[in-house]
Order: structure tokens, then sequence, then C-alpha cells
């Protein structure tokens, strides 16, 4: 009995000590010296979804760095988990219940959601005090984070985060395959201005015709950005110039709809919905649409040579999509202006090359140096194919200030999807697009 | 006292009561703690009626209610305690458990120890090397003992035993060697555990509410002894308690951590979300109270003479066979998750049962190798769902699956044996992109997930079958199959009868399985054909922030799932008594 007394009690002093450990001590986690922070050291707990357990580790890292340098943060870092759902997910219920982080990332998209509903900090004053300067990153994320949630459009006083990081779609190319198709290179093609919507799909035909058995000449995710850089590349748009409206019914939106429609249609693709990242990855898959996230993947290839490529250009040059997130500070946190400085430190030129460094994303801030810093991130060796994307007018994924973009997504998908699988014709489209996701202007 | 219960003729007897005026005295003491405890529930209410303690809709009705029953609970125990009452002894132990509970709870929150379950797993790596310098000292020390034993004989001294005295001291030296080592890895493992930050920590978390904290401890010390008061052996003769009943309360005091788990994590939710079903809240700000607006719109149904005549918020459903009129609804994607379930249900589970009880049959006929085969079907069972799922996931990938390639191969051997070729070499079923596919490709997965477990039922239950009844069918003249027909399924009828019902509602229940498939697209994908019930409310809460409509769809599922399994009970019910 006194053996379970004593084993009963040594797990609650464990317990009870481990919690200390966590809270008063540096959160290195491996027993390290720590170094003694000053006197009005804060406390915080701060999180982002990392794309891996690598760029977790990085992450930590520089937490850690941040703590031991003595400006009077003692961080706690918390990875969430990779899949997006799941981050969003717990840190929803985590905010209902009031014990979320002080600073966390989310999704572009959802800063709009956060900011009504009083989750998030408007950190105008704290950011003004500190010197921050809007314009040190690009202006697509920016000025997303700059509104007045009132008007639903860009106005002073209104600071909600700051992006953390930027991407972007690019072709993925298996260039062994392009070579067998006999065809020139679309980075070649590119660089020669001919990298169009006709090149496209001239080289995903001849890339299926002579790759050999079950190859395919290009293959892109079945979520909103795949469909809707064909849309904004013909010149269309998802919504109204002042966002609180539908668009995907206007001419240009339904030539982009049409065309894409089109090479799956023909068999180019792997078909619309499946993923194409596995036959990309078997070498079965010519081009690839997607992110710079997808690079840490593509990484690991052996078995032929790839790299990338800018997407093709439509009626509208440019138009590819410019992803983010941001950090953003919780509204309860009971010190804005230290979330506010470790917000500043987390979206640092260096922090930010450290974490690009690894694969996965582009800086956000929109430096020379941060550029030049990124393109020595091989492979893939043409890493301008991303900046292009960034730089050249691109489209900023964006929250919808008036509207409900979850709702948005799920009707036009949809929409998209029965077109996609021949349940509806392009005029049945063009009749019900704007119907269907007209709730969530509502 | 045991002598009289014995002896009473019946248990209706008034039971024995111990004439005890000093614990009669401590019994006071405990009704004077339900007084302060009704006091408490009191002052709860006044700050909640007056709005004192500024609290939303949902709050103020939940402290209400708990401060009320709070309140009934404490005034009814010193009215029982009073009249010496079992009951009173057993609302009091019930009371007292709670408040304690709750002090528990607010101290583990107040002390942040919780955070210390969180990073438990990291501190005990890192003290890992010092918890083994601990093992090696008292095996160490354990050794030195048995050595010293040995060497003296029992009751002996060491001055009497001059011939081993060294090496007994020796022994002792060992001895306390291995408790050094004992303290030194306790003190290492202290330092790993940040023993030099747990005293500030403590004070820093006492510091931020004493008052708080000195009151919660209070109310726990005080609680904890009422129960020792309550359920004391005096405290049954004090109120008559039989052995059995006393058992019985002692059965509930262990019985308490699940039952109260159970309560808070799982009876507790399905309440709040009965509750949440008639409000409009996206989880985050106030909820508003709308009635049976969810389930109308949920539920709504129209019938109409054209699409352009369907009411307002109303889209076509389905044409109706026969007649020009429509079907439309106010949420045609919760009818479409029922629609998909349904048929996902009669493909589904026939399925998983019916293969399950073919390979149980396979496997009690006992061909060479039945037990590896029994493991071999049980892995599905074991694996996790995701995994799993995300290998069948490639699997079923259009392009280079496995399934397509098989299907390509096996009809490249029908084409050697079939002139003309009639069959294609390769194919490109869109398992997972496909709307015609998407739900069979959620089936196969379902079923290969199911069938290893019912399998072990479908076994066991064959292994309850009496012979005789087998060796009768056969003298009987009966075959193979008039004896499965008339002897197994017969006296199956109880296994399949668990086996249905449990994956009828499994399948209900659908959600991992499409989610992992799904993934990167959205949720229910492709054009909703894998969208079930489960699916649709969680789109609905976690995705678009509607968790009173999300409750509603969970209310619909629940009372389509328990009249399923009532249905069924029934079902067997009625066939027990034919029988």
């Amino acid at each position: 009995m006194r053996i379970r007394h004593a084993a009963a009690g040594a797990i609650v002093l464990a317990v009870a000590l481990s919690a200390c450990s966590s809270t008063a001590s540096s959160p290195t986690g491996d027993g390290s010296p720590s170094v003694s922070p000053p006197a009005e050291t804060v406390d915080l707990r701060w999180r982002t979804r990392p794309d891996n357990d690598a760029e977790a580790a990085v992450y930590k890292g520089i937490s850690d760095k941040i703590t031991a340098s003595g400006i009077g943060l003692n961080l706690k870092y918390e990875a969430g988990n990779s899949e997006g759902s799941p981050y969003q997910d717990k840190l929803k219920t985590e905010l209902g219940a009031g014990t979320a982080p002080d600073v966390f990332w989310i999704p572009g998209t959802d800063i709009a959601d956060f900011a009504k509903a009083g989750l998030i900090l408007n950190a105008s004053d704290v950011s003004a005090a500190a010197g921050f300067n809007a314009a040190d990153f690009y202006a697509g994320p920016m000025d997303q984070l700059l509104v007045d949630p009132a008007s639903g459009v860009k106005a002073d006083g209104f600071v909600w985060g700051v992006p953390r990081d930027v991407s972007t779609f690019a072709l993925y190319l298996n260039l062994d395959l392009i070579d067998k198709a006999g065809v020139e290179s679309p980075i070649e093609l590119a660089k020669a201005g001919k990298w169009d919507w006709a090149a496209f799909e001239a080289t995903a035909k001849a890339i299926r015709n002579e790759g050999g058995a079950g190859v395919k000449g290009f293959g892109a995710g079945g979520w909103w950005a795949n469909w809707g850089y064909f849309v904004n590349s013909a010149g269309g748009s998802f919504f109204k110039d002042d966002r609180t409206a539908c668009n995907l019914d206007s001419t240009e939106s339904i030539n982009g709809i049409e065309y894409y429609k089109g090479l799956y249609d023909a068999g180019y693709g792997v078909p619309f919905g499946e993923d194409p990242e596995p036959v990309f990855k078997a070498g079965k898959l010519g081009m690839f649409i997607n992110g710079r996230w997808a690079t840490p993947g593509a990484r690991e290839i052996t078995d032929f040579n790839w790299d990338v490529a800018p997407l093709p250009t439509g009626a509208a040059p440019g138009k590819d999509w410019q992803f983010w997130g941001a950090y953003v500070i919780n509204a309860k946190t009971a010190d804005p202006a230290a979330a506010w400085k470790l917000v500043a430190e987390l979206t640092s030129i260096e922090v930010q090359n450290e974490i690009s460094s690894l694969g996965a994303n582009i800086p956000s801030r929109d430096s020379q140096e941060a550029r030049d810093a990124f393109l020595t991130y091989t492979p893939p060796a043409n890493n301008q194919a991303f900046l292009d994307g960034v730089q050249n007018d691109p489209v900023a994924e964006g929250p919808l200030w008036k509207g409900n973009w979850p709702a948005f997504d799920k009707a036009s998908g949809d929409t998209v999807t029965a077109l996609m699988n021949g349940k509806i014709t392009i005029d049945k489209y063009k009749e019900t697009i704007c119907k269907v996701t007209a709730p969530a202007f509502k | 006292m045991s002598s009289a219960v014995t002896d009473a003729p019946a248990s209706r007897m008034t039971p024995y009561r111990a004439d005890d005026p000093a614990f009669g005295r401590l019994v006071r003491l405990v009704q004077a703690w339900h007084v302060a405890l009704a006091v408490g529930a009191i002052w709860v209410l006044v700050n909640v009626s007056a709005g004192i303690w500024e609290l939303t809709s949902v709050p103020r009705t939940a402290y209400g209610v708990l401060g009320s029953l709070l309140l009934a609970l404490n005034v009814l125990a010193i009215f029982l305690l009073a009249r010496r009452s079992r009951s009173g002894r057993t609302l009091s132990f019930l009371v007292s458990a709670l408040v304690a509970l709750g002090c528990v709870v607010l101290l583990f929150r107040s002390l942040e120890l919780a955070e210390g379950l969180d990073v438990f797993a990291g501190a005990f790596e890192r003290a890992f090397p010092p918890l083994m310098l601990v093992s090696v000292g008292v095996i160490w020390w354990v050794i030195a003992r048995r050595v010293r034993t040995r060497l003296l004989p029992p009751g002996a001294l060491i001055t009497d035993f001059n011939v081993n005295a060294g090496a007994v001291r020796a022994a002792n030296a060992l001895m306390y060697a291995g408790l050094a080592i004992v303290a030194v890895g306790g003190a290492w493992w202290l330092w790993e555990l940040r023993l030099q930050n747990a005293l500030s920590f403590f004070w820093d978390a006492i510091s931020a509410d004493p008052w708080g904290i000195l009151a919660a401890a209070g109310i726990l010390a005080l609680a904890t002894w009422a129960l020792r008061t309550i359920i004391s052996p005096r405290s049954a003769q004090y109120f008559g308690v039989e052995s059995a009943q006393a058992e019985a309360l002692t059965g509930w005091l262990y019985l308490s951590p699940n039952l109260l788990g159970f309560l808070a994590f799982f009876a507790g939710p399905l309440v709040f979300s009965l509750i949440i079903s008639f409000y409009d809240w996206d989880g985050l700000s106030q909820a508003v109270f709308i009635g049976l607006e969810n389930y109308t719109k949920t539920l709504g149904l129209s019938v109409a003479g054209s699409v352009d005549a369907l009411p307002a918020g109303y889209s076509e459903l389905v044409g109706l066979p026969l007649t020009d009129s429509v079907l439309g609804a106010s949420d045609p994607l919760f009818w479409k998750s029922i629609r998909n379930i349904f048929v996902f249900l009669v493909i589904a589970v026939p399925l998983a049962v019916g293969s399950a009880l073919f390979l149980a049959i396979m496997i009690q006929v006992g061909y060479r190798g039945t037990k590896a085969y029994r493991t071999i079907f049980f892995i599905p069972s074991v694996a996790g769902v995701i995994g799993v799922t995300l290998i069948w996931k490639q699997m079923l990938n259009s392009t280079v699956g496995f399934v397509n390639w098989a299907i390509g191969e096996f009809n490249q051997f029908v084409n050697l044996l079939v002139p003309g070729n009639p069959l294609p070499d390769r194919v490109e079923f869109g398992w997972l992109s496909d709307p015609t596919f998407a739900l069979f490709a959620v089936i196969i997965v379902f079923a290969w997930s199911q069938f290893g477990f019912n399998t072990v039922l479908f076994t066991a239950g064959l292994q309850g079958i009496s012979r005789e009844l087998y060796e009768a069918a056969e003298l009987d003249g009966a075959n193979a199959w008039q004896a499965f027909r008339n002897v197994t399924l017969p006296q199956l009828k109880a296994t399949t009868f668990f086996v249905t019902a449990t994956t009828v509602i499994l399948a209900l229940q659908l959600f991992d399985i499409v989610y992992a498939l799904n993934q990167p697209n959205p949720v229910g994908s492709p054009d909703n054909a894998t969208l079930t019930p489960v699916v649709y409310l969680y789109q609905l809460g976690f995705q678009q922030s509607a968790f009173g409509q999300a409750s509603a769809v969970a209310w619909v599922l629940f009372i389509i799932i328990f009249f399923f399994t009532l249905a069924q009970f029934r079902r067997q019910r009625a066939d027990a008594e034919g029988s």
C-alpha cells in the first residue's frame, strides 16, 4: 500500500512539476540551460500551422531564439496541425473557450470572420507606436489587413495582422516527359513570351499522346484556386470590384471556366477532383499546378528531372494567385504591445528567410533582399517562376468583409464540380452560379 | 447490530438505527455544511437574477439552473438528514462529492496543472535518465539486501557472526550505496522536472488569485470531511443502512469517476447540443434563440407544380414521377446526405455482415492455416482508420492506383481467353473523382474495415452452436446447405442482430473514411456524392460556423439511429418470441 501511495504521489508531483517547468522555465524543452529573461519579461503563447515537421522544428528554434534574445518575451510555441481544417477547428474551439494563444496564424480568407467576431485585436495603436510600415509587405495581402469591418474597405486606423508569408501557383514540370513529347520546355516558352493557353494545351496534348500508357498532360487539384486561376486569367473574377457580389457569370469568367472544362473533356488531364500529386510523383504527369508548399515533397523526387514554370498566360496577363496567411493577435491578450513585438519579430526578414529556405513558402516582405535570398533556395532551379507569380499583377486571395467566404466556397465549388462532371451544361452553369452563391453575400 | 439485521424476518422492517449521540452531533455539523452550501447557491442566484454578473443568455441559464438545483438538493439534504433518512445520507454524499469535484477542477485550473498533463510526456522524456538511475539504485539495494540476508542468519547479530562480520559490513555499505544512488537519481529527477521553478510557479499562481484558491481549498477540505463523515461505518449504523445498501453506495463511489466523465464529456455535450439546436450560434458570439427554425430549415419540404412555384428559399430536390410536380427542400444538401447514407446502408451493411459471416464459416470449417487467416482478417479492425484509408486512397487513384491496374490486368487475362479483345486493357475509373463511383469507394473501404471484427463475432457465435444440432440434422438427412439454412442461421440470430445493429449505427455515423478519402478536396466531394449527415453537420459547424443548424442535423440523425435500432430490437424480440 505504501508503495502505491508513493507511486501515486510521485505521479502527482511529476505532473505538478511538469506544469511548472512548462511555464516558468525556458521553453527549450531539451533541458538545455536557459537564458534568464529580463525582470519585466512577458509570457506569451503563439501558434502557427507548419507544413511539415521540419518546419515546426524551425519555428520552435525561432521561438527559443527570440526568448533568449532578451527582448522581454518568454515564448511558448505550439505547432498546429499541418492539415488545414483541424488547425482551424481547434483554434476556433479554443477561441470560444477563451484559451487560444496570444498570437496565432490564420489563413487570409478567415481574417474578416475573425475580425468581425471580435476575436482578433485591431493592432493599429500598438503597431503605430512600434513604427510599423505596411508598405514593407506585398500590397495584396496587406490591403486586406487594413480594412474597416463596418465599411468593408481599406481605411486608416485598422491593422488586423501581418502576413507571415505568401505563396503562388506554378507548374511543376516533369522535364523527362516533356523531352519525350518532343515539345519546347514551358520554361523557355515563358522566357520567350510564348507561354500562353494555346501553348499549354498543345504541350499537355503532346505529353499525353507521346508519354506512354497512363501518362497525363496536366493535373490540378479540385479546390477553388485551381479553376479560379483560369477564371482570373481570362479576365474574369470571383467577385465584383467592391467584393459584395458574385462575378462568376461574367463573359470573361465563363470563358475561363469553359476553357478549363475543355482541357478535361479532351482527356489531357488527371480527372477533375483526383489528387494529381501521386500521379506526378509516379512520373506519369507532365505538368502539375501547385503552390510553393509542394516544393518540399517535390525535392524528394529522384526518379526524373523536374523544375517549375509560370502558369500559362490568358487574355489577362499575370493573375496568378497570391496566397497568404497572417499572424494576428488574440483580442483577449493581456499585453497587446508585447504581442505586437512578437508579431514584428516573427515577420522580420531574418525569420522569413529562415522559414523560406525550407522550401514551402515565399517571404511576404516586398523587398529585393528577400527576393534575392529566395532565389537561392533551390531546387527548383527556376525559382523565378514563383516570384513572377507573386509580382506580376497577382490576385490576392482575400476574405469577404461583406459576405461569408466558406458559404461562397461551398456553393461555387459544388456548381463547378457539377459542370466539370457533366451534370450541368455551361449555359446552366452561367444561369445558376451567381444565384447559388448569392446567399453568401447576405 | 448485525444480529438485529439478520434476525429481521423481512427486509421491509423498520431499519435498526444505532443510538450514537456523538455521531448525531457530527451529522448536525454536516447539516450546517449543507446550510452553507445552500446560502452559496442563493448568493449565485441573486447575482444572476439581479444582473450583478454580466452573463449572456446561455451561461445565465446554466448558472440559474445549477444554482437552483444546488439550493434544492441542499435544502432536501438538510431535511432528510434531520429525519435520519438513508436517502438523506445518499443525497448528502452526492452533493458533497459534486462540490469536492468542482473544487478539484477549480484548483486544477487555477494552478494550471492541466498544462502539466500536456507536457508530462516531454518532462518524462527529459527525466528518463535520472529515473533509470533511481531504478539502478533500487535494484542495487535489493541485491545488497539479499546478500546481507544470506550472510546473516535470522535473529543473529553482526557481533555474533565474527567470521562474516567484514562481509556483512561490506553488504551494509553496498545497501547504503544503493540508497545513495536512489537519492542522487531522485534529486537529479527533481532537478530535471524543474523543482527549482515549482515554488515560484505556485507562488505566482497563488498570488494571482489567493482568495479564490484559498476558498476552493477550504471548501474542498470541508467537502472531503463531510464525505468521510457520511460514508463512515458509524454513519451506516446511525442511519440504519443495511450492508447491501452501504456496499451500493461504495460501489457508486467507485463508479463515480467514470460516471462523472460520462456526464461531463458525453451527456453534457449531448444536452448542450440539444439546447444549441434551438439557437442561431456561430460558436463564438452570443447565441440567439430561434425556436424550431433550425429544424424547419433542415427538414423543410414542399411540393409545387414547377421549380419557379416553390416557396422562397426552397430548391428543387427531385421531380415527382408520373406528375409534372417537383419536390423542393429548404436544405437540399441535408436530403442529399440522407439519400447517400441510405444508399450506403443498403450496400455497405450487407457487404460488411455477409462477408464476415462467410469468412467465419470458412474459419469454422477448419481449413489448413485457419488461425493465420483469422489473424489476417482481424488486422483491419486494429489498424488506424485514417492510415488505412490513406492507403486505400492511393490504391483507388484512377491513374496510378492498384485497383484500376488490377482490373486492367484481369481484363487482359479475359482478352486472352475470349476472342475479339472485348475488354479494355487499361481502365481509369474515377473511384474518388467520379460522382458515380465515389460512394462505392467509400463502401469498399468501410466494409473492408468492418468485416474483420464482425468475423470474430460470428466465429464466437458459431462456436456456441451445439454439435448435437448438426448431428441431429445429419441424421435427418440434411445436406450442408440445409444444415446452414435451418441450424446455423437460426442459432446465429442473436449474433447477427448484434453485428447488424452495430454496423448500421457505425454506418450512420460515417465520417472519418469520407474525410480522409476526400483530402485535399472539400470533404463530401465530388459533387456531394459522399456527403453523409455527419459530414454535413461537420461542414455546417466547423466550416460555416452554423453550430445551431449543425446541432439540429445531429439530433435528426440521432432520431434516425434511435428508430433504426428500436426497429431492429423489436424485430429481434418478435423473432425470439416466435421461436
